[in-house]
């Protein structure tokens, strides 16, 4: 009798032992999926929003790129926008820091075989390699900012920024870091 | 009589070993656990923050108006800088004079580069936010890398 007194204490205690167990792996299982369905939500949000960026990204590069080429030949969703306004005034920051750094150059260099328009192509291609995309993301509303960056030979710097909301443009800026 | 307390107290000592060691081996198990499901948490979200985090303390530079000052933050930031901000920032001996007006910053907005197939080891953070000094306030946007819990490189841009 006392055996099967012992035996059964046994099991209630290993019972209750595993039902303690349980209850903590069951809250840590359910805030593990939690935490990865918002990260899957979020991740979501954030490549949607930078697909619909990134089928302008190709179009500004080729209008940034194609120095020479002032013409706007954008498509539909630049039209009657700001992104239009900002981009021309992007370029336009662009162009004069191209030219103000072949002047420069043209007073600093030595070298007489080279003609202005080397010094300017040399310079174009510079400041051309350097344009660099950025995507900077919030989390938190899923807002995506496209910055296109370029740097200039003095170390100046023009910034370009298109905001993405719901895969919708919603803003954009240019902001120009001089170097005195 | 003592036989019979013997034997109870044998029994009872050998009840509480078996429940020890049940009680180990469930809390083994239960530790293992654990730690798988940890191993499955996505830690995307939590690194971005971490890392963003340590990105706005960078700002508190822009609050440097006195020695005492200087020192603070020297001790909050110098573990988290590369060698080179390090020494950029606080490596030559100070013997700045400083303003005593009270400089403050506003954040305005923070986001983060976010790599979705967590290829890049660096975060790249741009942080606009604005200074109050006295009667005057400025905007900047700061572009702040950091990689592997450091702060490498920064970039600042007055708006």
């Amino acid at each position: 009798m006392n055996k099967k007194i012992v035996l059964f204490l046994l099991l209630i205690a290993i019972i209750i032992l595993s039902g303690c167990n349980n209850k903590k792996i069951q809250q840590l299982e359910k805030e593990k999926e939690e935490n990865n369905k918002l990260v899957r939500d979020v991740t979501a949000t954030y490549i949607l929003n930078k697909f619909e960026a990134d089928k302008i990204a190709d179009d500004i590069k080729d209008y940034l790129l194609n120095i020479e080429n002032e013409d706007l030949n954008f498509p539909w969703y630049f039209q009657n926008s700001y992104l239009e306004y900002n981009i021309i005034v992007y370029k336009s920051h662009l162009l004069y820091g191209i030219e103000k750094a072949v002047e420069d150059e043209l007073i600093n260099t030595n070298n007489n075989n080279l003609t202005k328009q080397d010094i300017k192509q040399a310079v174009i291609d510079k400041v051309l390699k350097s344009i660099e995309f950025e995507y900077f993301f919030n989390p938190d509303n899923g807002d995506l900012e496209q910055m296109i960056i370029f740097t200039l030979p003095d170390g100046s710097q023009g910034l370009f920024i298109s905001l993405w909301q719901n895969s919708n443009l919603i803003y954009t800026n240019v902001f120009m870091k001089e170097v005195f | 009589m003592k036989n019979r307390a013997a034997k109870i107290i044998t029994v009872l000592i050998a009840i509480l070993l078996i429940i020890s060691s049940v009680f180990l081996y469930l809390k083994y198990i239960e530790n293992k656990k654990i730690a798988e499901i940890k191993s499955q948490f996505n830690t995307k979200l939590t690194d971005y923050e971490r890392d963003k985090n340590l990105a706005l303390s960078y700002l508190e530079i822009i609050t440097i108006n006195s020695q005492d000052k200087y020192e603070e933050v020297k001790e909050k930031l110098y573990p988290v800088l590369s060698t080179d901000l390090q020494n950029q920032l606080f490596g030559a001996k100070n013997n700045t004079s400083y303003q005593s007006n009270e400089i403050k910053y506003t954040v305005v907005d923070v986001k983060g580069t976010f790599d979705e197939n967590n290829e890049r080891k660096e975060k790249l953070f741009k942080i606009q936010y604005y200074t109050v000094e006295k009667y005057s306030t400025k905007d900047y946007l700061a572009l702040i890398k950091v990689v592997d819990g450091l702060i490498v490189s920064v970039k600042t841009f007055v708006i």
